[in-house]
């Protein structure tokens, strides 16, 4: 029975999801869009993704191979841009390109227009102002900034969930001192300290993760508590608790799923907050190590280069995408735990 | 009426307590983290001596506890300190900066009002037609685009191609207003259009709507008399909790167009290692949040006495 009750709810939960045709079209497009760029190395890179040559198999993508391998001179890592490890491979065999000869570091040298160059056929987004490929840094950025925005979530979520089932099932003393904690804690300027912290910290993509876990996870706090505070003088938890099972087992094994159902809406929003949160500090320059592909840097250059509009435009329309569809997704996520639908 | 007081009494009492925390904390955390203001202000070249009387003079040799107390003693009295570069009371350089911030984020309000009330009645008006999800949609993209975002385009459209407006800075005149404004006013602009929509649908339904609609009224009498007074409550409330947000998400909108307010001059402070201009900025922020919340949650008891009388 109560399989079958749990599987119901699913199925109107996914009826429900699926209703909402804007989310769904969202969900895949996120979804392709992630897929691709996680799999960037093979569609925008230096190197290419198969050499064949003197009848063996190469994949420079995984291996670092020396020139000599391919009958050169030098033992450091062959540079396939070269003409002359080119003109050796050729000789003998064949190399297969991914589709942008770039990555997102390739300093493109034989511009001939200085950077930032426009689009062209070579460069289908032109150039940034250190002559960097912008599709190539689209598509690195891209991941980043999702893989960033993901481990946040997760991250805020689990620290978030645990606090407010703390608060909520203990309640008193413990209660009370935790509010007053985050009423505290949440009234200091997040995005000024921020400001602050990044400027002192070299910071990198663990300490970013960090910095803004500290203020993150007190969005999950109050739904979770909330339910713990119903739930804890419910019928079933005192029996449970009357059955002598221990408080972390209550706590996490009988009350915590009725308190997902909130957490879970809330993820999609929390993850486009926390990628809109990276790109903020990249935008003002205090976000990811220089060099690193950002969304947030390229809004900057396009906003310092205002000569060179593909910039700006391009970063708008990105992150404009990314982060529409991350919210038509948690809208629909939303409808689906709708009990009233 | 008495628990009206007590209720009062103690949602005062615990702002200020919250203040209080925040002082300290903010304090702890700016004068913990490593970088010497001494270096900054002397250079790398100053001898030990000279480094050392600077910072006698400036009590930075004092233990961390007694600066707090301090500091916290000069609040008392509204006295903030004096800036360790401008060398000036920090309270005249907040009070310089706070107009600016203040007629940015009043302005921004204004251009999110006159977009989403018009935004959201039309939505509530048109209920499930091609309005209605065009203005939803509209609003969902105003939400979802941050305002970073948003204020480099609006440079390039405004200021570059069509050469309406200044690209950044402050000047004499609206103009330079416009640009910052949109961009800080646009997302609550978003979220308020949604407000009012579900606000006005409620009243809709309504009894009194019925008689508006049977003794003849037009459509727009109907919802802009009738119906969207009767909706202000919950509007008027998100609204002052957005103000509080407003001015403290301003520094992006100023970083962005050079807009010579609070955030900028946070900025300026953390280069120089301003820790007395730093800690006074951040404190202006934080009363903002805090006094604007208290104010919310006193409205909300006025208005709901459930609220007053289950802090009980």
């Amino acid at each position: 029975m109560k399989t079958n009750l749990a599987s119901a709810i699913t199925r109107r939960r996914l009826h429900n999801f699926a209703a909402n045709r804007r989310g769904v079209w969202s969900l895949w497009i996120f979804g392709v869009l992630f897929l691709v760029t996680l799999f960037a190395e093979f569609i925008a890179n230096d190197k290419p993704i198969l050499v064949y040559h003197q009848g063996d198999f190469y994949t420079p993508v995984f291996v670092q191979y020396p020139e000599t391998q391919f009958g050169g001179q030098f033992e450091t890592e062959a540079d396939y841009w070269d003409p002359y490890v080119r003109e050796l491979i050729a000789k003998q065999g064949w190399m297969l390109w991914p589709p942008v000869r770039y990555n997102h570091r390739t300093v493109v040298w034989d511009l001939r227009v200085p950077a930032p160059s426009p689009p062209d056929r070579t460069h289908w987004l032109g150039t940034d102002d250190q002559a960097r490929d912008v599709v190539a840094r689209l598509l690195y950025g891209f991941r980043i900034s999702v893989l960033f925005g993901f481990a946040l979530t997760i991250t805020s979520a689990i620290i978030g969930v645990v606090a407010g089932a703390i608060q909520g099932y203990f309640g008193g003393w413990t209660d009370l001192l935790f509010q007053r904690f985050i009423e505290i804690w949440g009234s200091m300027p997040q995005l000024y300290l921020l400001i602050i912290l990044s400027s002192i910290f070299e910071p990198n993509f663990w300490w970013l993760l960090g910095f803004l876990l500290l203020w993150s996870w007190m969005g999950f706090v109050g739904v979770v508590r909330a339910e713990f505070l119903r739930a804890r003088n419910l019928d079933f938890v005192r029996a449970a608790r009357a059955l002598g099972v221990s408080n972390r087992v209550i706590i996490f094994r009988h009350i915590l799923p009725n308190a997902m159902v909130a957490t879970i809406t809330f993820l999609p929003f929390v993850l486009a907050g926390s990628v809109t949160a990276l790109t903020s500090l990249d935008f003002l320059g205090i976000g990811l190590p220089p060099g690193s592909a950002s969304l947030g840097e390229l809004l900057a250059q396009g906003k310092a280069n205002l000569q060179a509009p593909w910039l700006g435009i391009t970063g708008f329309c990105v992150i404009a995408l990314m982060l529409s569809l991350l919210i038509f997704i948690g809208e629909a996520v939303r409808d689906a735990f709708d009990s009233r639908k | 009426m008495a628990t009206v007081f007590n209720f009062l009494f103690y949602r005062l009492l615990s702002a200020v307590g919250v203040v209080l925390g925040v002082v300290c904390l903010v304090f702890l955390l700016i004068h913990l983290v490593p970088g010497d203001p001494v270096e900054v202000m002397l250079g790398e070249s100053a001898q030990p001596a000279e480094r050392e009387a600077l910072r006698e003079a400036l009590g930075l040799n004092r233990p961390i506890g007694i600066q707090l107390l301090e500091y916290l003693k000069g609040l008392a009295h509204f006295d903030l300190g004096d800036s360790l570069h401008a060398k000036r009371p920090v309270s005249e350089m907040l009070a310089e900066r706070i107009p600016a911030t203040v007629i940015l984020a009043l302005a921004a309000l204004a251009i999110a009002i006159l977009i989403a009330i018009p935004l959201g009645a039309l939505a509530a008006a048109r209920k499930n037609t091609l309005w209605d999800r065009g203005a939803m949609g509209f609003s969902m993209i105003g939400i979802s685009i941050p305002n970073f975002v948003m204020g480099p385009i609006l440079i390039l459209v405004f200021s570059v191609w069509l050469q309406w407006l200044p690209v950044s800075g402050r000047e004499e005149g609206i103009t330079s207003l416009v640009l910052p404004a949109i961009t800080l006013g646009t997302a609550l602009a978003a979220l308020l259009s949604r407000m009012v929509r579900s606000a006005l649908l409620e009243v809709l339904g309504e009894d009194f709507m019925r008689t508006a609609r049977s003794k003849g009224l037009g459509e727009h009498r109907v919802i802009f008399c009738h119906a969207l007074p009767n909706a202000a409550l919950p509007i008027i409330t998100v609204l002052g909790l957005q103000l509080g947000t407003l001015l403290g998400g301003a520094v992006i909108t100023e970083f962005v167009f050079s807009w010579p307010g609070l955030g900028q001059l946070t900025i300026e402070a953390i280069g120089q290692r301003d820790y007395p201009v730093l800690q006074g900025c951040v404190l202006l922020i934080s009363l903002f949040y805090v006094a604007v919340n208290t104010l919310t949650d006193l409205v909300y008891a006025g208005l709901d006495p459930r609220i007053r009388l289950g802090e009980q």
